[in-house]
């Protein structure tokens, strides 16, 4: 039996970090669920499994719905669908709306009930509430004399990472617990695949399918997953589908060099029209090279996706006077030295600022 | 600034139209007689560039020519800023300004006319505003270069002048670089932030759409926790509408048992109100039985008691009766004893009365006598005087005054006399004689040494002495022979009067006179006293009272024989005696009266209670009839004691067994609970009630998701956010380069103004340089204040500051100058600046005037220096110069340097213009 886990589509989710750039990057995750629509086709899976918060909220619009209808019937296989936390089934839930009617190969699991698949038997587990504390897998009854494979499908934390909120906890050793073949869990954007002490992975995150924000160590997968039989090894194969990557670049700067190191490395970056990047700078630069700054921040929005500058770990050197000499003595040099030492005291945004100010001032009026 | 070319026409003086051409690259000496209207050119220059055209008022139309209504008209051409500017003015009559600038081709072209024109000026050339007649100070800035005549000290400069100056100088600390990027920080200052230091209002509006758009997330936001509240009402009222459902279907079930225990309740209910309604009627028998026995009893017990005290009664009635006979008879016998001893106080009273009356007699019989005795001594004191006062031979009060007048009279007179006669007093130093011929005391007298002999006489004396001669007075006529005579007869006038006294003088008669009034004064007290005695009445009257008062004691001693004898002293305890008597008595009667009313009282209360207690024996009586017929009516039922009270035994004992039934019946009602149906019938009600209710609000909610879910307020809700932060973004963006920039512009401001607070000290430094070169090392140093004014000078050789009024006046004059030219060097590092010099070097000697005029010579490199003076003979020595002569209001010549006039006066002609020497 071969079938595709895949969750956290989170159709609909805000991108305000990405600023008129928002839309687009939202507009690709819908995409990327075409993808997989069309992965899940090729790959003649006998099924589909989407562990929960397929919507970001359930008050999408009523397109983004009939979008993702339209998405899940062109999988051509059967789609099984659990509500998440982000869209829990009740009344107004995304999952009463009219079109999954229409949707023969879709079936929304809003009930924790045993449904029976294609040589298997199907334990959903879905998530009426956004904040729910109880293990929504406790349900799930004991293997007793079942022969058929048994796969579940949850939407919640598993317990012990601590870099997951605690909502819907779900046991380590789940699968052995509830005597599942596998666990397609939901909720972990990144991809996270979970051994039992025999080494086989009976529980996995497919992680989202289209990164969300930075820091997402790995993200932009769907698994394809294939159990010969009831009590074996699952084979996972993680398939990229991302249409986008986000990238983060720590540069530590100490001078003009490093900069133009940097400019140079993000001239070089591969595929930057899919490429978020965020440069965060730290260490301490001379005054008269903050002007070197601007041709980073002018590339950085001009040749990627979306790309920012985070110079607040940037700091003036204190005791860099070696530009002031460019001004005329007497006031206005005593001016400079003074914004130079306000900056090296209190170096916030606007101090610094006025340091850079006062640098392309005095370049502009001197060319 | 510097000047090229000044026209007057109709200003004061110059009638007629004088063009003057002034140097802009060199020095101008404009020289003439007092009077030729020097200073007049120097003040068209001032007006025709600061003065407004339209201004008016009395200094104004002084500057019209004498006597007539002409309108002045002054033009100017001066550089400035790299223009060449034409300024034209018309003053009072059809006020008219324009100001040209030159064009490439070399004409003017109009820039501005009329009042913009003079506003134009004001703000090219940092001038002060003015309404009437331009001063100097109206310069501005400029006046610092500008030394009128008589004040070449330096002005004072404060406000929008000293700030001008010190921009102008400021503007050179930074060079063309840093006015460039002052210029630069000013523009992107400006981009933000208003010239007062407000956000600019796009700032401020994209602020305003900040806080709406947060308005909006925010309410989009409530509309998001609207969608979860409402669904999980929907799920609330949909288990609630179940959940009363089903409590409805259990409560219907326990309502049919209910209803059947009902039934029972019903049956058990009337057999319970039979019993009661009997046990009601058996009680009623047994109670009223009971009530019948218990009367008769009782008023059984009353007739026996109502007999004793019928009894009683009548023993003590009588007692009573007979006690209050005995107490009215001991009443009467107190009663005639009291009455008795009233009497006999009565004649005590009397008595004592007649005591007291006895006593007063005897009292005041003794007084008249004693009084009776006192009149007759006085009489005969009276006489006794009056004998005296007859043989004293006194004058009478007019008497006196009469000779007393006429002493006085004779007194004048006598000082009178005294002072019309001529004296003349002789003192001899040796024995001889002198012969008085003509005055008093006429004849010979010797003359003793040392004692004086006075002669008087009347308007003339003679006296002869011999040995010696004749000696002659005289004096004025005098009345003295009148004198005398009144005198005489005054003196024999009170010599009669005297002599009719018998009295030797004056004193005499008046000795007499006060023994007269003594006896007088003395007659008169004693008929004071007399009348006091009298009282009024005679002494015939007074003997008569004490007759009547021996009569009255004379009938009281016939009625107590035993006072005959007793002294008026004594009468007076004999009243007293009377007295007490009658008091023991009266005590004695109070008793008397006390005991009657006390016998009295204790009779009437016996008889009160006698009265009482018949009364109540007669409402025994009755009391005892009522008794009897009731208990009469009350047996007559025909049973008998014993029979009443089986009878109520039997009715006793078929009420409780009646009441145990009912007790039976109403316990079996309690266990039935029928209240029980009622109670959940109300209830099933209540519940589906709720369940209706519960249904309606499910519905409610599902329908408001739903109108709330179809507007996808979630999509609303990310678009609007992403929008807030892209704003947001963009805003702190801009503050932080608001803030940078207004930090940028503060810094180089405070800086700067720094800057220019210290200016003073080379400013000083120059103009000491250049007092060095005037008057070499003397005067030392100069201290400058920050508003430019010279605070004090430091000569090596005072050791001290030194204030400028302990200086001469040629130096002081000097050390103006010095700091003038010296801050004139300052300004010119921009521009080109004229400086005008009128009789600036009045007090200046010779020898440093020819180090001045040197100096002058180097700074026309910088400056444009105009010169007025009287007395060009004294700048012949300067180089470069161009003189210019005025003469009666008109140019008469000029020449490229300084030459005498033929006749060999300064300012008689001069040369033709020989070029300027170098």
């Amino acid at each position: 039996m071969r079938f595709l886990h895949t969750a956290d589509w989170q159709i609909g989710l805000s991108l305000a970090q990405l600023g008129e750039k928002a839309g687009e990057a939202r507009k690709r995750r819908l995409d990327t669920a075409r993808s997989i629509a069309r992965l899940a086709h090729s790959e003649k899976v006998d099924f589909a499994l989407i562990a929960g918060d397929t919507f970001e909220h359930n008050g999408v619009g009523e397109g983004l719905i009939r979008e993702i209808a339209s998405v899940l019937s062109s999988f051509g296989c059967p789609v099984y669908v659990i509500p998440g936390n982000h869209d829990p089934a009740g009344p107004g839930s995304v999952w009463e709306r009219p079109y999954w009617k229409d949707c023969a190969n879709v079936f929304i699991l809003t009930e924790p009930c045993p449904v029976p698949v294609t040589g298997a038997t199907l334990f959903p587990c879905p998530a009426r509430d956004a904040e729910a504390k109880r293990d929504p897998t406790e349900w799930i009854p004991p293997r007793g004399g079942d022969a058929a494979l048994r796969i579940g499908l949850a939407h919640g934390s598993v317990i012990g990472n601590p870099e997951i909120e605690v909502s819907c906890p779900i046991p380590r050793n789940a699968p052995e617990l509830r005597g599942l073949d596998y666990l397609a869990l939901g909720h972990w954007h990144s991809t996270a695949l979970y051994p039992d002490s025999f080494g086989a992975v009976r529980m996995a995150y497919s992680g989202t399918h289209e990164p969300s924000r930075f820091g997402e160590t790995d993200s932009g997968n769907v698994l394809l997953v294939e159990i010969p039989a009831p009590g074996a090894q699952p084979r996972i194969e993680a398939r990229r589908v991302a249409s986008l990557r986000w990238l983060t670049m720590d540069c530590a700067v100490g001078g003009e060099a490093d900069l133009d190191r940097l400019f140079a490395e993000l001239q070089h970056l591969e595929d930057p029209g899919n490429t978020i990047v965020e440069c965060r700078l730290k260490g301490m630069l001379r005054s008269g090279y903050l002007g070197h700054l601007d041709p980073v921040e002018q590339l950085l929005q001009s040749r990627f996706f979306f790309g920012r500058l985070s110079t607040q770990g940037l700091l003036p050197e204190p005791e860099d006077f070696s530009w002031t000499d460019d001004l005329p003595a007497g006031y206005l040099r005593r001016a400079a030295e003074r914004l130079l030492d306000q900056a090296g005291r209190n170096p916030e945004p606007a101090a610094v600022e006025a340091l850079r100010l006062l640098y392309r001032g005095l370049r502009e009026v001197r060319t | 600034m510097t000047v090229s070319h000044l026209a007057v026409e109709k200003f004061r003086c110059f009638v007629s139209r004088t063009e003057l051409r002034l140097d802009p690259e060199g020095v101008t000496v404009i020289c003439g007689p007092n009077g030729s209207g020097k200073s007049t050119l120097l003040h068209a220059l001032l007006m025709v560039l600061a003065n407004p055209h339209t201004a008016g008022g009395k200094a104004m139309e002084a500057l019209r020519p004498w006597g007539t209504d002409l309108a002045p008209e002054i033009s100017a051409i001066f550089d400035h800023n790299g223009g060449t500017w034409r300024v034209w003015k018309r003053f009072l009559s059809r006020p008219e300004c324009r100001l040209e600038n030159r064009t490439a081709r070399g004409g003017f072209a109009l820039v501005a006319e009329g009042k913009a024109a003079d506003r134009k000026l004001e703000e090219m050339l940092g001038l002060g505003h003015v309404s009437g007649a331009a001063g100097i100070g109206h310069l501005g800035w400029m006046q610092v270069l500008w030394a009128p005549q008589g004040e070449v000290a330096m002005p004072e400069l404060s406000g929008r002048a000293l700030e001008d100056v010190r921009a102008i100088l400021g503007a050179q600390l930074g060079g063309p670089l840093g006015a460039r990027l002052e210029q630069w920080i000013e523009g992107q200052y400006l981009e933000l932030w208003t010239g007062n230091g407000r956000p600019r209002k796009a700032r401020e509006q994209e602020q305003a759409r900040l806080a709406a758009m947060r308005q909006a997330l925010e309410e989009a936001r409530q509309r998001l926790d609207r969608v979860a509240q409402l669904s999980r009402a929907v799920e609330l009222t949909q288990g609630e509408a179940q959940e009363l459902k089903h409590r409805v279907a259990r409560m219907r079930g326990e309502l049919e048992k209910a209803e059947r225990e009902e039934k029972d309740a019903q049956f058990l209910r009337m057999i319970a109100g039979n019993l009661e309604a009997q046990c009601r009627l058996v009680e009623s028998r047994h109670q009223e039985l009971k009530r019948r026995i218990e009367r008769i009893e009782a008023l059984t017990r009353q007739d026996w008691e109502c007999r004793q005290r019928i009894h009683s009664l009548e023993a003590s009635v009588r007692e009573k009766q007979e006690a209050a006979w005995d107490r009215l008879k001991w009443a009467e016998a107190a009663r005639e004893r009291a009455e008795a001893l009233g009497e006999e106080c009565e004649r005590l009273r009397a008595r004592a009365q007649r005591a007291l009356g006895f006593a007063q007699l005897l009292r005041e019989r003794d007084e008249i006598r004693h009084r009776l005795r006192r009149i007759e001594e006085l009489a005969e004191h009276v006489d006794r005087e009056r004998g005296a006062l007859e043989a004293l031979r006194a004058p009478s009060d007019a008497e006196l005054a009469r000779m007393r007048e006429l002493q006085g009279r004779w007194r004048e007179l006598e000082v009178r006399l005294e002072s019309c006669l001529l004296k003349v007093e002789l003192v001899p130093e040796t024995e001889g004689s002198v012969e008085v011929l003509a005055g008093e005391p006429a004849g010979r007298h010797a003359l003793k040494p040392g004692a004086g002999f006075e002669v008087r006489s009347e308007g003339r004396a003679e006296i002869r002495i011999p040995g010696f001669g004749l000696i002659r007075v005289a004096g004025p006529e005098t009345p003295a022979a009148q004198l005398r005579q009144d005198r005489d007869a005054v003196a024999s006038h009170l010599e009669e009067m005297l002599r009719r006294l018998g009295a030797t003088d004056l004193a005499e008669a008046e000795a007499r006179h006060a023994r007269l009034v003594e006896i007088r004064n003395r007659v008169a007290q004693l008929e004071a006293e007399q009348r006091t005695l009298l009282a009024g009445s005679s002494a015939e009257e007074w003997k008569q009272r004490a007759g009547e008062h021996e009569a009255e004691i004379a009938a009281i001693v016939g009625q107590f024989p035993e006072w005959t004898a007793i002294p008026a002293a004594e009468s007076r305890q004999l009243a007293e005696q009377a007295e007490r008597e009658l008091q023991a008595k009266s005590e004695e009667l109070r008793t008397a009266r006390k005991e009657s009313e006390e016998t009295l009282d204790r009779w009437r209360l016996t008889q009160m209670e006698a009265e009482r207690e018949a009364a109540a024996l007669e409402r025994t009586r009755e009391e005892l009839e009522r008794t009897v017929s009731e208990l009469t009516s009350l047996a007559s039922d025909g049973r008998s004691a014993e029979q009443r009270a089986e009878e109520l035994h039997r009715l006793e004992l078929e009420w409780r067994h009646l009441k145990s039934e009912r007790e039976k019946a109403e316990d079996e009602l309690a266990r039935c609970r029928p209240e029980g149906a009622a109670r959940l019938r109300e209830e099933i009600q209540n519940l589906e009630e709720r369940a209706a209710q519960a249904e309606q609000r499910r519905v409610q909610a599902e329908a408001d998701l739903r109108a709330l879910l179809s507007s996808a307020p979630y999509d609303e809700y990310i678009v609007l956010e992403e929008q807030t932060a892209q704003l947001e973004r963009k805003i702190e963006a801009t503050e932080v380069q608001a803030e940078a920039i207004r930090r940028v512009r503060e810094a180089v401001r405070a800086a700067k103004q720094e800057a220019l607070e210290g200016l003073a000290e080379p400013v000083a430094e120059e103009a000491a340089r250049i007092l060095l070169q005037i008057a070499g090392r003397r005067l030392g140093s100069l201290k400058i204040g920050e508003n430019l004014s010279i605070q004090h000078l430091e000569p090596p050789a005072a050791g001290r500051p030194v204030d400028l009024h302990e200086l001469s006046g040629g130096e002081q004059e000097q050390i103006h100058l010095a700091v003038r030219l010296a801050l004139a060097r300052f300004l010119a590092r921009s521009e080109r600046q004229l400086v005008v010099l009128d009789d600036a070097f009045m007090f200046t000697d010779d020898e440093r005037l020819g180090r001045l005029l040197d100096l002058i010579g180097e700074l026309r490199a910088a400056l444009q220096i105009v010169i007025l003076t009287c007395h060009p003979e004294r700048l012949r020595g300067l180089p470069g110069a161009r003189f210019v002569r005025l003469q009666n209001f008109e140019l008469v010549g000029e020449s490229g340097g300084y030459a005498p006039g033929p006749d060999g006066s300064a300012l008689s002609s001069f040369v033709p213009d020989a070029g300027r020497v170098p």
